[in-house]
């Protein structure tokens, strides 16, 4: 079987390093692509947050369209339009690479249904047990989403309000 | 919600499965039993149980469209469908169809009571592998959305200041003779900018006019700070 390859952006660089490093022990199962060609250093120092946040955009896409990885974890420092642009930009250029969003707080509702919306598999808590981010790679590349239930059930009310051909005639929770 | 006061209707023919349901149940109250499809429907309809345990092999029942109705008759029910294995399309066309569960038919009692109780919560008692279907469904109606949207913009773009002033007037449901005293016109001249904008927008009434702009208005409002944004003319 061949190992799942993951590629991870723009976590801050001791994290990241931390990150690769557990996922490279499990090298039968999962592969952490490292773009060489990058200069490291000034990517990490680089947020998604700056306002040079376009050219970043495309740094990424380039990045990943180079490395082909099958999971990316992508740190976006917080869902805002910049995140969402990102995963629109991914799903366009990039469209076989599944993209997890490594979330630095708890993810509020509407900020994770607008993400899952624009193409993201999942999140994960960056300050969680690394083995949870074994597992949700694992899962993502199955093709299952990697989020809390409740929010599977917003997304489902979402679905289910926007979609008229769907809808049973009404909405079905509070979330609508 | 007070656990011991969620009403509950099990449906299937077969006692066994029921007897199960029951146990798995025990914790909630009041619960009714049905024991055909006919019935069914007349207790949905009368009982209006927060949930319904659905038996996919109840006599007559006719999967998806059937469920379709039956979630139609109360859609304040919330329905968990208890099926043999199903090809993942079939059982998610049955949460498409607005089904909040589906649990296979040899479940443990146990297992029951946590469904409930999940989607008592708000989430989905639903398999791991169903849910790329999901978000491939979610990214699919956004960008649809989305692309509507944009349609239907570059259309409003298309208006005067004026024109798009009495649009989103209409919009909020006022009259003309209340846009011309609002805007300090008369009413034959809210009429005749209305004409002009019905040709730009190709429609026929105002009806229409006030349902993409009640549209267009709600997607204009910024979540984070719940306040309009209008058009760069309007700033």
């Amino acid at each position: 079987m061949q190992p799942i390859t993951v590629a991870i952006v723009d976590v801050n660089l001791e994290k990241r390093a931390q990150l690769e490093q557990f996922l490279q022990r499990d090298e039968k199962s999962i592969k952490v692509l490292v773009d060489i060609k990058s200069n490291h250093k000034r990517v990490g120092e680089r947020r998604i947050k700056s306002r040079k946040h376009l050219a970043l955009i495309d740094d990424v896409v380039a990045r990943v369209n180079r490395l082909k990885p099958r999971v990316l974890l992508a740190n976006t420092h917080q869902l805002s339009g910049v995140c969402y642009e990102l995963l629109i930009a991914l799903r366009r250029n990039c469209p076989d690479t599944l993209v997890v969003l490594l979330v630095e707080k708890s993810v509020e509702e509407n900020q994770a249904l607008k993400a899952l919306a624009n193409g993201a598999r999942g999140f994960l808590d960056c300050s969680s047990d690394f083995l949870n981010f074994s597992k949700a790679i694992f899962a993502v590349d199955q093709g299952e989403a990697w989020v809390p239930r409740k929010i599977l059930g917003k997304a489902m009310d979402k679905i289910l309000f926007t979609s008229p051909r769907n809808a049973a005639g009404g909405c079905f929770d509070s979330a609508c | 919600m007070l656990q011991g006061v969620v009403l509950i209707l099990l449906a299937s023919s077969c006692k066994k499965i029921l007897a199960r349901w029951e146990r798995g149940v025990r914790e909630f109250s009041p619960v009714f039993l049905t024991t055909s499809l006919d019935s069914l429907r007349g207790k949905l309809v009368n009982i209006k149980p927060e949930f319904l345990l659905l038996d996919y092999n109840l006599p007559g029942l006719d999967g998806q469209k059937d469920i379709l109705e039956l979630i139609k008759l109360n859609v304040e029910t919330k329905v968990v469908v208890f099926s043999p294995a199903l090809l993942d399309e079939i059982e998610w066309g049955l949460f498409k169809a607005g089904i909040r569960g589906c649990c296979r038919d040899d479940i443990q009692p146990e297992q029951i009571t946590f469904a409930i109780k999940a989607i008592q919560q708000g989430e989905l008692w639903i398999r791991r592998t169903l849910t790329h279907y999901m978000l491939q469904e979610l990214v699919d109606i956004t960008q649809e959305k989305n692309r509507i949207e944009q349609a239907v913009n570059d259309l409003l773009a298309n208006l005067t200041r004026r024109e798009y002033e009495i649009a989103r007037l209409i919009g909020r449901g006022e009259s003309n003779k209340r846009i011309a005293r609002q805007l300090a016109i008369t009413e034959r001249t809210v009429k005749a900018h209305l004409t002009e904008i019905f040709r730009k927008l190709d429609i026929t009434d105002r009806l229409n006019l006030a349902l993409i702009m009640k549209d267009t208005m709600a997607s204009q409002i910024s979540p984070q700070s719940n306040t309009f944004n209008a058009p760069p003319y309007f700033t």
